[in-house]
């Protein structure tokens, strides 16, 4: 999968969207090549991307030595696994080789709070996709509106 | 003034001194000798050696100052002991230090631990066959279990006379595990057997580490509940060791609370060896049984070890046997030094800390059933 | 009375036997279950396992499957895993993913990222669900040992 729009399609977190909305905000995500070694976002630096894994792995590290694992095509790293107002507070860093698509954050949360019906849809399916690949990392804050991201 | 001389006089020990008292004050100070030069379990015969002092220390009655007088300070002590107080902390302490990974890496050599106890039921019945009366006859059994505390702890609850001679006769032979079990290993094994190397345990986790105590605990004092005094402290101070989180009570544990129950039982034990009370037939007969249930408890462990080889694919080294007595770690260290007399290249210690560990429990467990069996006669 | 009469008339014998059969019952049974335990511990950390007991036959299938889908290890990559395996041991058995990734990187180990995706892929190293990761040895020793 290359295409951002069968991805969102793929996605658990996006699933949900109609296809309207997929479109609009698949116009958000720009396609870039990882290398293994590559860090996308380190602890402490400003927020400014979100990612959705296209193909490859990447390691995200969180406090405490806690870390999650994603390598499947349409894991979304974003919201409160990455970042918490305006800052990252994870490293992700790249095990294999592949691709992601990113969108910078203060696109996508004017996407979310534009879009109530998408928001509150894509909030839902996220916190089930948290729950299913990382459901130790909802406790670290409890953090429940976009913004805080 | 003559008279107020004269009269002090009588009362000071040189007036009072008797020959039963001298022989005790000498025998403290062998066992102070031993203790300080030889370093034969220093911890214990340096109390027990000045206790030995000052129980002997002829005095007259009435002032409080016998360990057998109730109103004195050293009565007080002994009630520790009397009242089998000390031993659980001790095992409190012991099992705060010991560190039982080699036997779980290797869970059938904890078979030599129970074997070796095989020497506390045949001395039982050689001291029923002297004429000792049954309870008298389980505490000097448990002798051969070569564990001081478990010994006394027995004592104080099946025959409370007895401790003195017991606890004297249990901690010499503990001290004399260098002397006394060597020719006995020598004797029962082949060279070709003392050569024989043991096998790399396997890495143990400290999940294992921590749910053994739990278990061992759980299993053992269902099985015999008479041992939960013992083996309870000796299971709760291992979890205390191994939770980790808990290394603070481990610490104490293994300092504080093991010394200062060491320093009270062995010196109350040293002075409760008063010259008139000791010195009397039986307690002859005790050391005499004392040392055959220490020979049969190592032979035991050894000829065990034999008999599993008959059965084990990866033979065991039949010296390991002899660690089966408690006797921690001393017994341990004369396995590793026999095998090395052998092959200097081969470590036994490692392994031999396996049948030496479990016969703690093994002893713990014997005195155990022999408590509640006796309760009943 | 002394001797044989003395053993008798105690119960000697009785007791005897009875206590060296408790002692040795009771260091026997406790002797078998340290032996099972690490076992029992060992599912308990890779409840997979626990699964595939259950599942009969099947589970072996696709567990082959996964295994030669994923990676062979070539020689040299076997020696890397092998020092990771030696690193995973310097550390608690429920230990941390990005400790192992700078332990290997300060060691020098070769492609650390793809090596540790690697033991990722194979199951060989095994999210416990609390963030943290557990070393399958029966995983390892089979595939790289």
């Amino acid at each position: 999968m290359s295409n951002i729009k069968e991805i969102l399609k793929e996605s658990s977190v996006f699933i949900c969207l109609g296809e309207d909305e997929r479109v609009s905000l698949a116009q958000l995500f720009e396609k870039r090549e990882i290398q293994a070694g590559d860090i996308l976002a380190t602890a402490e630096d400003a927020a400014q991307y979100f990612f959705l894994l296209n193909n490859g792995t990447v390691l995200l590290a969180m406090d405490e030595g806690k870390s999650v694992v994603l390598n499947k095509a349409g894991d979304f790293i974003g919201f409160e696994l990455l970042s918490a107002k305006g800052v990252y507070r994870t490293t992700l860093t790249v095990l294999e080789s592949g691709s992601v698509f990113a969108v910078p954050t203060q696109d996508f949360l004017a996407f979310i709070q534009k879009e109530s019906v998408a928001a509150t849809a894509i909030m839902t399916a996220w916190q089930g996709y948290l729950d299913k690949t990382a459901s130790f990392a909802k406790n670290i804050e409890d953090i429940s509106l976009p913004y805080n991201f | 003034m003559d008279s107020l001389f004269i009269e002090f006089f009588h009362n000071t020990g040189f007036y009072l001194w008797d020959y039963r008292y001298l022989l005790m004050i000498c025998v403290g100070l062998g066992f102070i000798y031993l203790g300080i030069a030889k370093d034969y379990e220093p911890l214990l015969l340096v109390p027990i050696g000045f206790g030995m002092l000052v129980g002997n220390i002829p005095i007259f009655k009435g002032l409080g100052l016998g360990i057998y007088e109730t109103n004195s300070v050293l009565h007080y002590l002994y009630f520790g002991v009397t009242q089998g107080i000390y031993p659980p902390l001790i095992f409190l302490g012991i099992g705060a230090m010991t560190d039982f990974s080699t036997l779980l890496a290797r869970p059938v050599l904890m078979l030599l631990g129970a074997a070796a106890q095989t020497g506390i039921f045949i001395t039982f019945l050689g001291a029923l066959a002297l004429g000792f009366a049954p309870n008298e006859a389980a505490s000097i059994g448990i002798i051969g279990g070569a564990d001081g505390p478990t010994a006394i702890f027995l004592t104080a609850k099946l025959a409370p006379d007895l401790i003195g001679p017991i606890a004297v006769a249990a901690y010499s032979y503990m001290a004399l595990v260098p002397v006394i079990q060597p020719p006995i290993m020598r004797l029962l094994t082949t060279r070709k057997e003392r050569l024989i190397r043991m096998e790399e345990p396997r890495e143990i986790t400290k999940r294992e580490k921590i749910i053994f105590p739990i278990v061992a605990f759980l299993l053992c004092c269902f099985l015999a509940p008479a041992a939960l005094p013992l083996l309870g402290m000796l299971c709760f101070g291992n979890l205390l060791k191994e939770a980790v989180v808990t290394e603070r009570l481990a610490q104490t544990a293994r300092n504080s609370v093991i010394d200062t129950a060491t320093i009270l039982l062995g010196l109350t034990v040293g002075a409760s060896t008063q010259g008139d009370v000791f010195l009397t037939p039986s307690s002859v007969g005790i050391f005499a049984l004392g040392a055959v249930s220490f020979g049969i408890a190592t032979a035991s462990g050894v000829i065990f070890a034999k008999i599993m080889n008959l059965f084990l694919k990866s033979k065991i080294n039949p010296l390991l046997g002899a660690a089966g007595v408690s006797a921690v770690p001393d017994s341990a260290r004369v396995v590793q030094v026999v095998g090395q007399k052998e092959d200097p290249t081969n470590f036994l210690l490692m392994h031999a800390m396996a049948p030496n560990v479990s016969g703690v429990i093994g002893s713990a467990i014997a005195a155990g059933v022999l408590w509640s069996l006796m309760a009943k006669i | 009375m002394y001797g044989l009469e003395a053993i008798n008339a105690s119960n000697g014998w009785a007791i005897s036997v009875v206590g060296v059969t408790i002692v040795f019952t009771g260091l026997v049974m406790l002797s078998i279950v340290i032996a099972q335990l690490y076992k029992v511990l060992a599912l308990w950390e890779n409840p997979s396992k626990i699964k595939a007991l259950f599942k009969k036959k099947q589970p072996e299938k696709p567990r082959e499957e996964q295994i030669s889908n994923r990676v062979v290890f070539a020689e040299s990559q076997k020696e890397v895993v092998k020092q990771f395996a030696l690193l995973v041991r310097t550390m608690t058995d429920h230990f941390s993913l990005p400790r192992l990734l700078q332990l290997a990187l300060i060691s020098d180990l070769k492609d650390p990222y793809l090596n540790l995706n690697n033991l990722f892929k194979t199951k060989i190293i095994v999210p416990d669900g609390s963030g943290f990761f557990t070393w399958d040895k029966d995983m390892f020793d089979k595939l790289v040992s």
